[in-house]
């Protein structure tokens, strides 16, 4: 059991709780910050790195969304859009810089791009917000349409389907380390001695800062693993800094209006909060988060983890639909489900398709099972339906060659594992989280219907 | 335009289609007193409490609030100008705390630059001390200490009524709009809610207008009374002339009653 004993305001303004808490998030960090090199040392590779950067990245753009769905009670279908309008934009004006000069450009253009793309989704949520509901979804969507097929068509203009430059990143963080370049041969020094594994793959992943150097193409393993290391640690910081800016929110003024909103625009307009702007605020700041990661993610692409161009099939609806899913699997209006959401989306996804099931695999092997019991029962290769087992092994085979074709069987098993889990967890993993919280808290005395919600009355006479 | 009312109903008249919700309402509230709106289902109250706060648009007549006209201002205007109100069928923000809905009732008094509490300032956190402080007192004043951090959708009905109040104080408004605050309460509940509305009155220094239906509060508290039906004006005076008015009688017992009623005196 642990009490806080609230002594000041600022218990109840300050980002952490007590000192436990602080604890345990510098736990979390903790934890963050070795992944990486304990990925890389355990020889996970730069599939496995790559995956966490996505789940930070898709961190950045849900607490975009938790922000916007969690907070404002506003669903938009449309997001990808101002991914598409960071990732672009940030290419655009971090080129217009010549190509070797960098220093703190990029810090600058991704501040330019940022503040650019919020102020587009303030102009955009202005005249959208005369919808509510499902149709401002739907304009959502379209606003999405409009700007994809803008971006992509007007090559002229757009520069068409996007290919990022990654060298931005390494010169960014080459002039970092130059900073820091004594130190870390001091570091060297010092964990070279060490015997843990995972201090030796820090090593590692330490020395290959020195092996890219522009210009020199040497070693192009150690320089993607290190490009993924750099982006690592940038989608951290930037997830910290959004993690920091997502808490200020809530506890300001601002984020209160925001909840107002959601959860009673009549009584909201009846204390003197201005609905429409500050619906569009959260629209602005949504935008904002959404950016960064469209930012991120034409790197991230550009790197290993996919082979793909930005504005073609990789940001697309489904990013829409995906940040969506990560909010409300994560649990609505707090900022744990957002980050939650995306490690448990973005995770199991890839866990389903990488490593647990390949189901194409099994697919084929059914229908060559199939086929070869079904030429041991006919012992011969007649291939007319006759018999009742003739028809039995054209329906299965031919369910068997369904499933052989059907790439998306992965997506199906995925859909119905989130269809479990919202069933169990209507409120999301934060609220599963909180219960085993709270289960290890009073352990012996853990009651089933603590967090059980019961409606008290119906509301009836709603003015709206 | 007298400088003591408040607040001057002119003429006031809100139609839906051909439904006359209120059809030529005059009344003046006079500052820091308690007046009372009461009448049949249907009457027509709670649609003048939404035409002064500004929900629903106002067919014909003025509204003027402390000599400003209001007819033409939005519900947000209305807020900063110092009117607050609460509602018959509790509207508060059900997934936040006491706390917090209480801090959204400062909201006008909290207008910072957005990227200032995003990034939450010094002055921001300055700012949320004072109103931090401004919460506390009406906390104490109605004794929700007990409930401070606990979630509006576990509470029970009258301590609800009790935050919706409270929500409407956060705001320091020179009126403030009770609509029906008895409905659904006990005895011991409504009458804590007697020695609140009277405290609101004299140490605060609030006027009140309320609706309510429960004539044992309306005759401890109210200063002056307005009976309507139907929405148009029936009566208005003191608790004690308004129940004695034959059309007031008429309107919530029938006819019958005011001929025996009128027998009986004779």
């Amino acid at each position: 059991m642990r009490f806080q004993f609230k002594t000041s305001y600022n218990a109840d303004i300050n980002l952490f709780k007590d000192a436990i808490s602080v604890r345990d998030y510098g736990f979390v960090l903790l934890c963050f910050l070795i992944a990486p090199t304990v990925i890389l040392s355990f020889g996970g590779g730069a599939t496995l790195l790559d995956l966490a950067t996505m789940i930070l990245i898709f961190s950045i753009a849900g607490l975009g969304m938790m922000i916007l769905t969690g907070f404002t009670g506003l669903v938009s279908l449309g997001h990808a859009a101002f991914m598409l309008l960071g990732a672009y934009l940030y290419h655009y004006i971090s080129n217009l810089v010549a190509a070797n000069t960098y220093g703190l450009w990029p810090l600058i253009s991704g501040v330019i791009t940022t503040g650019v793309v919020g102020a587009i989704g303030y102009m955009v949520a202005r005249p959208a917000l005369r919808m509510t509901g499902i149709f401002l979804s739907i304009a959502s969507l379209l606003f999405f349409e409009l700007i994809n097929g803008l971006l992509t068509n007007f090559g002229g203009f757009t520069v068409g389907t996007l290919v990022a430059s990654e060298t931005w990143l390494h010169s960014f963080w080459l002039n970092v380390m130059d900073l820091f370049r004594h130190e870390l041969k001091v570091f060297e020094r010092v964990v070279i001695w060490n015997p843990l594994s995972w201090i030796q793959g820090l090593y590692n992943a330490i020395i290959q800062f020195d092996v890219i150097v522009p210009g020199r193409a040497e070693a192009p393993q150690l320089r993607i693993a290190a490009h993924g290391l750099h982006l690592y640690y940038l989608c951290l910081v930037l997830l910290l800094i959004g993690i920091w800016i997502t808490r200020n929110v809530t506890r300001s003024p601002l984020g209160r209006k925001l909840v107002a909103i959601r959860d009673s625009e009549v009584s909201a307009r009846c204390i003197g909060i201005n609905i429409k702007h500050g619906k569009s605020l959260a629209m602005a700041i949504s935008a904002g988060f959404t950016a960064v990661a469209g930012i991120l993610i034409a790197y991230a692409i550009n790197g290993e983890f996919q082979a793909g161009k930005v504005g073609e099939g990789s940001i697309t609806i489904v990013e829409s639909i995906v940040l969506l899913l990560i909010v409300v699997v994560g649990g609505l209006g707090s900022v744990h489900g957002a980050i939650l959401g995306a490690i448990a989306y973005i995770g199991l996804r890839f866990i389903l398709f990488e490593y647990i099931v390949d189901f194409e695999h099994i697919a084929h092997q059914l229908h060559h099972g199939i086929a070869f019991t079904e030429n041991w029962l006919t012992g011969a290769k007649t291939y007319e339906v006759s018999s009742a087992s003739d028809q039995l092994r054209v329906f299965l085979g031919g369910i068997a060659q369904y499933l052989s074709e059907v790439t998306v069987l992965g997506d199906i098993v995925f859909g119905f594992l989130l269809i479990i889990i919202l069933s169990h967890e209507p409120l999301g993993l934060f609220a599963r989280y909180r219960k085993s919280q709270a289960f290890l808290d009073l352990f012996p005395f853990y009651r089933r219907n603590t967090f059980r919600r019961q409606r008290a009355y119906a509301k009836t006479d709603r003015l709206h | 335009m007298n400088s003591d009312n408040i607040l001057n109903v002119n003429d006031l008249a809100v139609y839906f289609g051909g439904i006359k919700a209120v059809d030529g309402i005059t009344f003046d509230v006079s500052r820091g007193s308690i007046y009372t709106i009461i009448g049949p289902n249907g009457a027509g109250k709670t649609t003048i409490f939404n035409a002064i706060s500004r929900l629903y648009n106002v067919t014909r007549g003025t509204l003027r609030f402390d000599g400003t006209d209001i007819t033409s201002l939005n519900a947000q205007q209305i807020a900063s100008l110092g009117i607050a109100r609460t509602f018959q069928n509790i509207e508060l923000f059900e997934n936040a705390s006491v706390l917090q809905n209480l801090l959204i009732g400062r909201a006008t008094h909290a207008q910072s630059q957005f990227w200032h509490d995003m990034l939450f300032l010094p002055h921001v956190k300055r700012a949320e001390h004072e109103h931090r402080h401004q919460v506390e007192k009406v906390i104490d004043f109605l004794n929700l200490q007990p409930h401070r951090d606990s979630l509006i959708s576990g509470l029970p009905y009258g301590v609800r009524k009790v935050v919706e109040i409270a929500r409407a104080l956060c705001t320091e408004p020179k009126l403030l709009l009770l609509d029906e605050p008895a409905s659904g309460l006990s005895v011991e509940e409504t009458q804590d809610l007697v020695y609140w509305i009277k405290d609101i009155k004299n140490l605060l220094g609030m006027t009140v207008i309320m609706v309510e239906h429960d004539m044992s509060l309306v005759s401890q508290v109210s200063d002056h009374v307005l009976a309507m039906n139907q929405g148009r004006f029936l009566a208005s005076g003191t608790i004690g002339e308004v129940q004695a008015n034959p059309a007031v009688i008429e309107a919530y017992l029938g006819s019958e009653a005011v001929q025996n009623s009128m027998s009986e005196a004779t």
